[in-house]
């Protein structure tokens, strides 16, 4: 996704860097669903389980 | 003139403008020529309004002479992050994408210390659309710091906090994305004040994160900051403080900090017991979470924001904002929509915190202001990027949206400074400035200026 949107852009971005940056995101994101799973006991009624 | 127009508060200040025994004219001569000084060395402005500046000082110069006084910051210089829209005057936002762009309005900010006769006297130099904590700028070059330029001011309004502790202009507007009002006051020896989410009005002001973004207010003390928020119907109220409850949140502060700024941020701790505060641990084993969740949200608002722009023009943006625009697209609505639900959650359970507490204290930074265009620094043992290492105090406030300042509490022995900071309940704005008052009086700070002062 990163490398299609520069790509998009027209700017160079080496393929590397891209592997760094998604490496970054896909950390943060899954570090986000496993929190989102211990705070919110039911995100379809938006139940907070730790408040329960 | 022969006192130091700089040193004075704006209370101290606005008072002799008052009894006639300094002028408005005088005092915008006197920062100008600071500001002209220091540029070479610190790179504080992006745009330096020498011409408009005079003339609003003689404005307000005739105006106090006829009688028509318009408040304490009447007469006053100060400055704005180049983020603002100010009329007539070209505004940045540290890009080149903005190079040209003169808007036709002020930033409401901008509009109202305009009203209240304050003088503006340049636009200050940010990071690029104030994302990064450095204030490194490929376009326009590199903010530092006025107590050793060869280290950074902290970001992203690096050149506000500079401009202050350097004694160019009173006060200056900047805003706090993950911390980037306090993390530049921290690393410049000044107050930095970022009050709940939504408090201070950011209508013309360049967006990078639409649901975190807060305008916030710089100055050398914390009456300055004060005197700023009455502006905006925000100042703090005449009370007398109980007991302080001082809360410790023992996970975050489990997070790697240098020992030296550790022991001093102890230190501020111990002044605050003497003088008769209650310091309580407090856990929140859900405080891990803030980083993550607000540097997510934090990046694919910013792809929301700059996508457009950067798939029009690429080769205009910085590297830093580059990165932060391509992390976003690597985002999905469901990540994005898991973060502000975790947002919801967490911001509850930090409010739920102040039935015990009146404030949380952490160190502002972790560490001290680091080397210009050094990346990795080594933190009690780490490498550890700096742009990783220097907001893990201030995300905390910045998810949550609750209010925090910075207050100026040490030097480390290589003498470059330390903050402590605090943050209190959504809307406990007033009561925030009020116990930071009374903080401010105990730290032993005492008006600590650097000799570029």
């Amino acid at each position: 996704l990163i490398r299609a949107f520069a790509q998009g852009a027209g700017h160079a971005i080496p393929p590397e860097e891209a592997e760094t940056l998604a490496a970054a995101v896909e950390r943060v994101a899954a570090h986000v669903l496993a929190a989102e799973a211990e705070l919110v006991a039911d995100p379809s009624t938006f139940a907070p389980a730790y408040l329960s | 003139v022969t006192t130091d127009l700089a040193a004075p508060t704006i209370a101290a200040a606005a008072d002799a403008l008052r009894r006639g025994d300094v002028s408005p004219v005088e005092l915008v001569d006197d920062a100008l020529e600071r500001a002209h000084r220091a540029q070479p060395s610190l790179n504080c402005f992006i745009t330096l309004l020498e011409r408009e500046a005079r003339e609003a000082a003689r404005t307000a110069e005739a105006e106090l002479r006829r009688g028509e006084a318009r408040g304490p910051l009447h007469g006053l210089p100060y400055t704005v992050k180049d983020v603002f829209a100010t009329a007539g005057v070209r505004t940045t936002a540290g890009s080149r994408v903005l190079e040209d762009w003169v808007p036709d309005e002020d930033a409401t900010a901008v509009a109202k210390l305009r009203a209240a006769g304050a003088v503006l006297l340049g636009k200050t130099s940010t990071s690029e659309f104030a994302a990064g904590p450095t204030t490194a700028n490929e376009h326009y070059g590199p903010g530092r710091n006025p107590w050793n330029a060869a280290h950074v001011p902290g970001g992203s309004s690096g050149g506000s906090a500079a401009a202050v502790a350097a004694g160019i202009g009173f006060f200056s507007l900047g805003t706090d994305t993950g911390g980037s009002v306090r993390m530049p006051a921290a690393a410049c020896g000044v107050v930095g004040w970022k009050p709940t989410l939504g408090g201070l009005p950011r209508a013309g002001v360049a967006m990078l994160a639409w649901s975190l973004d807060t305008v916030g207010v710089l100055a050398r003390v914390v009456d300055d900051v004060a005197r700023v928020l009455d502006v905006f119907g925000l100042g703090d109220e005449a009370a007398a403080l109980d007991v302080l409850r001082v809360g410790l949140p023992v996970e975050l502060l489990d997070e790697p900090c240098d020992p030296e700024v550790r022991a001093l941020f102890d230190g501020a701790l111990a002044r605050l017991v003497a003088a008769g505060a209650r310091v309580l641990p407090v856990s929140m084993p859900w405080s891990r979470h803030a980083l993550p969740a607000n540097n997510l949200i934090s990046w694919f608002e910013s792809h929301a924001a700059h996508g457009p722009g950067f798939s029009a023009r690429a080769a205009l943006y910085g590297r830093a904002i580059a990165h932060r625009v391509l992390m976003g697209a690597a985002i999905s609505a469901r990540e994005y929509a898991a973060a502000q639900r975790v947002r919801h959650v967490f911001t509850r359970l930090a409010q739920g915190v102040f039935s015990s507490v009146d404030v949380l204290a952490l160190p502002t930074l972790p560490v001290a202001p680091p080397p210009v265009g050094v990346d990795e620094i080594e933190v009690a043992g780490r490498r550890i990027p700096v742009v990783e290492v220097l907001g893990r105090f201030t995300r905390f406030a910045s998810f949550t949206g609750q209010p925090a300042v910075a207050l100026p509490c040490g030097l480390t022995a290589a003498g470059l400074p330390v903050g402590l900071q605090l943050v209190g309940p959504l809307g406990g704005d007033r009561r925030l400035l009020t116990i930071a008052r009374a903080c401010e009086g105990v730290l032993g700070w005492d008006g600590r200026r650097p000799e570029a002062a």
